[in-house]
């Protein structure tokens, strides 16, 4: 196989992926490793840098269109950014040490986790009327547009969901993904924000934990130039596709069978890491 | 006084412009690397035997805009430093209206990824 029949080949999977991503919610990143990993036999290391490169990208779009919608809470992102970061930077520094099949099982785990969490959550209005202290200290409530007026939300549990984004962190530096999953239930399940006002906040979030990472991924070698732009390139333009259609498809089952789909491919990575072929 | 929603708006039109920018960057660098190595057998060639021991700084120092794959590697850095501007626009916002929590915050985040970024 010629370079350029690989990349165009990369560059088709990494679009799908990157719709596949954003279908089901999951986002590019911990789709498109298992398939660089299972079908084009990359080095696992390659796929994560890739990954986490498409993640800023993709994120980096994303948040750009979110700003202006009036959901995105610059504070609560800020403030959980400060665990995040340290979360990233000790996971990237981990990846040295750790085997890769270790990588390769811990990615399959979590990618099945992010699939039982996004497919299971659903909107549910908030009706807390108080907040943490911490929450009042800091600022961190706010309003969000919600049937023509600002209704106003309260942040409840502050520093469990500060935990909860250092972890999320760790396994976004570890892996090369962005952890948007982890991220939302932190911030819907935990912190109780409305729906709405997590995803677009981690969303706003995910680029900067990314980009620490990032430093440590250049450093070490895993950001393959000629791997990562068909991939960044094809994840983004798959975003893309993927947020357009999304409005238009609501359908719970096909959600289902795309998420199915994607385990498959963490169950094929985890049987070749155990079979020792990765 | 610069308010939170003209925070906003500036930082999404600074994403939207980095993002255009390193796509760019990204594309011009990787059509013309296929243009010089497509033709070659991917095994045995750049793509998987080269271990890539590069930095931010040494992007800046050794490459410019001589090869395909500087032009590719200065995408990616306009990626990561887009994200570096985000905080720092923060934090002189929260200069600006005297926040210390959240000056304290954001000289924290940006301590952690100029460390990952600059460290030898």
């Amino acid at each position: 196989m010629t370079i350029l029949t690989f990349s165009i080949l990369l560059l088709f999977f990494s679009i799908l992926a990157g719709l596949l991503g954003a279908l089901t919610g999951l986002g590019g990143g911990i789709v498109v490793i298992p398939v660089l990993v299972v079908l084009f036999k990359v080095n696992i290391h390659y796929a994560m840098g890739a990954s986490l490169i498409s993640v800023i990208a993709t994120s980096s779009g994303a948040a750009a269109a979110y700003l202006r919608e009036g959901y995105t809470n610059l504070r609560i992102g800020m403030y959980l950014e400060v665990a995040a970061v340290l979360g990233a930077i000790i996971g990237a520094l981990l990846i040295s040490v750790l085997p890769k099949n270790i990588l390769a099982i811990l990615l399959s785990i979590i990618l099945f986790l992010s699939s039982y969490l996004t497919l299971k959550r659903h909107e549910e209005d908030e009706s807390y009327i108080s907040s943490h202290a911490w929450s009042d200290v800091l600022k961190l409530n706010g309003t969000y547009p919600r049937g023509g007026v600002n209704k106003p939300y309260y942040v409840q549990h502050a520093p469990l969901g500060l935990i909860v984004m250092g972890i999320a962190g760790l396994l976004s530096g570890l892996l090369g993904i962005g952890s948007g999953s982890l991220k939302v239930l932190a911030m819907d399940q935990i912190m109780r924000l409305p729906y709405k006002v997590a995803t677009t906040t981690s969303n706003f979030m995910i680029g900067i934990t990314a980009a620490t990472s990032a430093g440590i991924y250049f450093d070490k070698g895993y950001i393959n130039p000629a791997i990562t732009f068909p991939v960044m390139l094809g994840v983004i333009a798959g975003s893309f596709m993927g947020a357009k259609i999304l409005h238009k498809i609501h359908i719970q089952s096909l959600r289902i069978i795309f998420s199915i789909v994607i385990c498959l491919m963490g169950v094929e990575m985890l049987y070749q890491t155990l079979a020792g072929n990765l | 006084m610069i308010s939170e929603l003209k925070l906003k708006h500036l930082l999404g039109l600074l994403l939207q412009i980095g993002i255009i920018l390193s796509i760019l960057l990204v594309l011009v660098g990787g059509i013309s690397f296929l243009l010089q190595h497509g033709g070659e057998s991917y095994q045995n060639n750049v793509i998987l035997s080269t271990n890539y021991d590069i930095d931010i700084i040494k992007i800046w120092h050794n490459h410019h805009f001589n090869s395909p794959i500087g032009f590719i590697e200065l995408g990616l850095l306009t990626l990561v430093i887009m994200q570096v501007l985000r905080v720092v626009l923060l934090a002189l916002y929260y200069i600006l209206i005297r926040d210390y929590w959240f000056i304290s915050f954001n000289i924290f985040i940006l301590s952690i990824i100029l460390f990952s970024l600059i460290r030898q």
